[in-house]
């Protein structure tokens, strides 16, 4: 079934929730790999998404601007001893996209419910 | 070479990562492996933080990596389509290009194979090499047209290839899978097109996989007058 422009699958929708909510709890930005694991605890899921369809999601999100993404400083990473980052941050048109897909779809999105709307 | 090796899991994802990722151009390459890279050293330190141990982890990345593969390989067609020629005649050329492709060499391939199959007394030598001449142009419109939908189209050819003469099963079953295929990825590609606009991803480029289908049905249609006429020849002969 063809979704209407603009609309959020699920998992967009779920993503986006759980980037407003890191936000929201002073964690504007976000890994792959963090924001598979919050969705999996928030949804009480068994497995964490995979690794082909979280990227995925994530650059389509980004080419719609709902998203904004940025390598993190090599010196840091190597610092740390481990592989950059790539951070993700939710945008303004993000958090508008999910208020109306919560308005849509109430119940339907993990995090507490409106809380794009506050 | 330095260092341990890195375990198991790692080098499959990393290996699945390193093929799909070959021939795109190097910064789309890197970004991608780079990500995957972080994902697994992220995944690694939680699952040790945890205390559930390796052997979980090791399960959990394999799940994600397989799960993950159809994504994937999509993901590979949009890169590979993004990456199209936008100026304008560089678009006329391709789009010249995939008509020929599209209703002439196509079509005169399963025009080919029919007339094989209906007028030759011993065709399977003939029709087994003009499936190979179709699934070789497959690869060939892939590679100078554009991957959506050819890709399908070349593993019908190959599917249609495998059919062998008297096994109809194995016939029906490509051309089945086929079909399966065609209408999954028409799906997928409807349910991306959104977020993407209008990108026209599908529309033109199943055309070929058409002409696959197409060929499928001919040859089942060929073995089956086949059958009829010796059953024919067999009663007038009693």
């Amino acid at each position: 079934m063809r979704r209407k422009q603009g609309a959020l699958v699920p998992l967009e929708a779920a993503l986006l929730a759980v980037a407003v909510e890191l936000a929201k709890a002073g964690r504007p930005q976000f890994h792959g790999f963090a924001i598979a694991k919050e969705l999996r605890e928030r949804e009480a899921a068994r497995r964490l998404t995979a690794h082909g369809t979280l990227y995925k999601a994530l650059e389509r999100l980004e080419r719609a601007g709902l998203l904004t993404s940025r390598w993190e400083d090599p010196v840091i990473a190597a610092d740390e001893g481990r592989p950059r980052r790539r951070l993700y941050q939710v945008t303004a048109l993000g958090e508008r996209a999910l208020a109306r897909a919560r308005a849509t779809r109430p119940g339907h999105l993990p995090g507490r419910p409106g809380i794009a709307d506050t | 070479m330095n260092g341990p090796r890195p375990p198991l899991p790692v080098r499959v994802a990393e290996g699945w990562v390193a093929f799909y990722t070959r021939g795109l151009p190097r910064e789309v390459r890197d970004a991608r492996r780079d990500e995957l890279r972080s994902d697994l050293w992220e995944h690694l330190q939680h699952a040790s933080g945890d205390g559930r141990g390796r052997g979980r982890w090791s399960i959990q990345v394999i799940g994600r990596v397989v799960r993950g593969m159809a994504d994937d390989l999509w993901w590979r067609f949009e890169q590979q389509a993004a990456g199209r020629p936008r100026t304008e005649a560089a678009a006329r050329r391709r789009d010249l290009l995939a008509w020929l492709f599209d209703w002439v060499v196509g079509p005169a391939v399963a025009i080919g194979v029919l007339l094989t199959a209906w007028l030759s007394t011993s065709p399977f030598r003939l029709m087994g090499a003009l499936l190979g001449l179709f699934v070789a142009l497959a690869v060939l419109r892939m590679k100078l047209v554009g991957p959506v939908g050819n890709e399908a189209a070349l593993m019908f050819g190959v599917a249609a290839a495998d059919a062998e003469p008297g096994r109809l099963l194995r016939l029906w079953g490509g051309l089945l899978a086929s079909v399966l295929l065609l209408v999954g990825i028409r799906a997928y590609a409807a349910s991306l097109s959104p977020l993407r606009g209008p990108a026209g991803l599908v529309g033109p480029a199943v055309s070929l996989a058409s002409i696959g289908i197409l060929v499928s049905v001919l040859m089942l249609l060929s073995e089956y007058a086949r059958r009829w006429r010796r059953q024919r020849r067999g009663r007038s002969g009693e």
